[in-house]
């Protein structure tokens, strides 16, 4: 269950110590939701060289990285650190669900963080989900969506890849208001973080290889195929693709085709002859 | 403040929940297929994709048999013309046929590759619901070492037979996906519609 903040408590925040952030996500101040499968990409040019950017990245190192990291490294030892990751992970979601006002987020979050440290055994082993207890990831960007902020142009950036500019925004605030970084120390912690974060992406490039490497490589135009996958794949997980906005092909017609232009109707027998008008 | 929300939010699910009810009676009467039904195909393709799979074929033979699930689960023509989007209004019929067979093809090579990601994995059908004139069945992909995630399966019998005419996982809808896909072969194609389908008898 999810409370939403009055808009004024953004308006609190921006007269306070993030003013000069929040000046710099003005741009995506808008707080109404993105149309379904909507693209505001002001910047494509620019996010067209990082994304080939990023390929060359993959290509020359990421994905083979990947392949040895996965292959070579037991899958015990695989698991612990994607455990460890998530777990690291829960005291930042707990402050985020708590800034969202959503209450369940914030005990589960809670809950796994002290379950899998201790039960988990420092995290290595994810005690909590075999518990039953539910996992709420969430990030600053989700933060300021839930605060009415809009998600901002389309980025691809260096290293991150495809994302808005809420999304950007909001790891670096993540960044500062994560307690465990407040508990290790910016700087003795940043190392273990990138790496744990590194050994992350590269699990994660080897789990979803096919689907990637057909993004990557398999497509005409793999930008646009990369932006509109993030975009679909975000707003999914901030919950504003709902069901009853499905696009129904039998009543919508192609997009820019007159309303009543509705060929779903005239279609008599798909494998005879279904296009006889 | 609170109270002024919850009450808001309930007459919205109130509205919703009304309108949703009155979609479905309609429906009702219209169509012949039910929540039950639209589950049973999807676990039936759901366990015809498993098999197939796990079954050890690759290449070719394993394209063709992505090729014969396709056309026995989901509804080609109608997922080739939203795909294809606007250019579907200008292309000849003979077009329109050589297009859907061609997508029909490239679909099966590309997907059948995809699919490797699910060796040993499983998917199972949780729930299935009615919006507007189709059913929506949601279903959870459990794959080795990986967190679940969900995959959405729409159904409709607009057809004159129960088929699936998207897919959407984690949010992100084959449908749209293949939009973006085809539309980039059109412009690389400068809009000819002939080279795009002779590009997509290849691609995938």
């Amino acid at each position: 269950m999810k409370y939403e903040l009055p808009r004024s408590f953004s308006r609190l925040l921006r007269s306070g110590t993030c003013a000069g952030l929040l000046l710099a996500i003005s741009a995506c101040a808008t707080p109404q939701q993105p149309a379904r499968d909507e693209i505001n990409d002001p910047f494509e040019s620019f996010n067209r060289s990082m994304h080939g950017f990023n390929k060359a990245i993959d290509r020359a190192f990421i994905s083979d990285a990947a392949r040895i990291y996965v292959t070579y490294t037991p899958e015990p030892i695989v698991l612990g650190i994607a455990n460890f990751f998530d777990a690291a992970g829960e005291p930042l979601n707990a402050v985020n669900n708590a800034l969202q006002g959503d209450i369940d987020g914030f005990t589960y979050s809670t809950l796994r963080f002290l379950t899998n440290a201790t039960l988990g055994i420092v995290g290595l082993f994810d005690t909590a989900t075999e518990l039953g207890i539910p996992q709420d990831d969430t990030d600053f960007g989700e933060t300021m969506f839930v605060w009415g902020i809009g998600e901002g142009p389309f980025l691809e950036v260096p290293f991150f890849g495809p994302q808005t500019t809420r999304r950007f925004v909001g790891r670096g605030v993540d960044i500062v208001i994560d307690p465990l970084g407040l508990v290790i120390g910016f700087f003795d912690g940043a190392t273990i973080q990138a790496t744990l974060f590194l050994l992350d992406a590269l699990k994660l490039r080897e789990d979803r290889r096919s689907t990637i490497d057909d993004l990557l490589y398999n497509s005409v135009d793999s930008y646009a195929r990369a932006r509109i996958v993030y975009l679909q794949n975000r707003r999914f997980l901030l919950g504003t693709q709902d069901g009853p906005n499905y696009f129904d092909p039998y009543v919508n017609p192609p997009a820019g085709i007159a309303p009543d232009d509705d060929f779903g109707d005239t279609y008599i027998d798909p494998y005879e002859d279904p296009y006889v008008q | 403040m609170c109270n002024n929300l919850s009450r808001r939010s309930f007459l919205a699910s109130t509205a919703a929940l009304a309108a949703t009810l009155g979609v479905f009676s309609i429906s009702n009467a219209a169509h012949a297929m039910n929540a039950q039904q639209a589950s049973s195909l999807v676990t039936k393709l759901v366990d015809d994709i498993q098999r197939t799979v796990n079954s050890g074929k690759t290449g070719n033979p394993l394209y063709r048999e992505f090729e014969r699930i396709f056309a026995t689960y989901a509804d080609v023509p109608i997922i080739a013309q939203s795909v294809m989007g606007v250019e579907w209004r200008s292309a000849s019929s003979a077009q329109r046929r050589a297009f859907t067979d061609a997508f029909s093809g490239y679909v099966a090579r590309k997907y059948g590759k995809q699919f490797r990601d699910f060796i040993g994995g499983r998917v199972e059908v949780n729930s299935a619901r009615p919006i507007r004139s189709f059913f929506e069945v949601r279903s959870t992909a459990y794959l080795k070492g990986q967190r679940p995630f969900e995959v959405i399966f729409l159904v409709s019998d607009r057809s004159g037979s129960d088929r699936v005419f998207n897919i959407i996982v984690e949010g992100v809808n084959m449908n749209t996906s293949e939009r973006t896909e085809i539309g980039a072969m059109l412009d690389r194609n400068r809009g000819n519609i002939d080279a795009m389908i002779s590009d997509l008898r290849t691609a995938g």
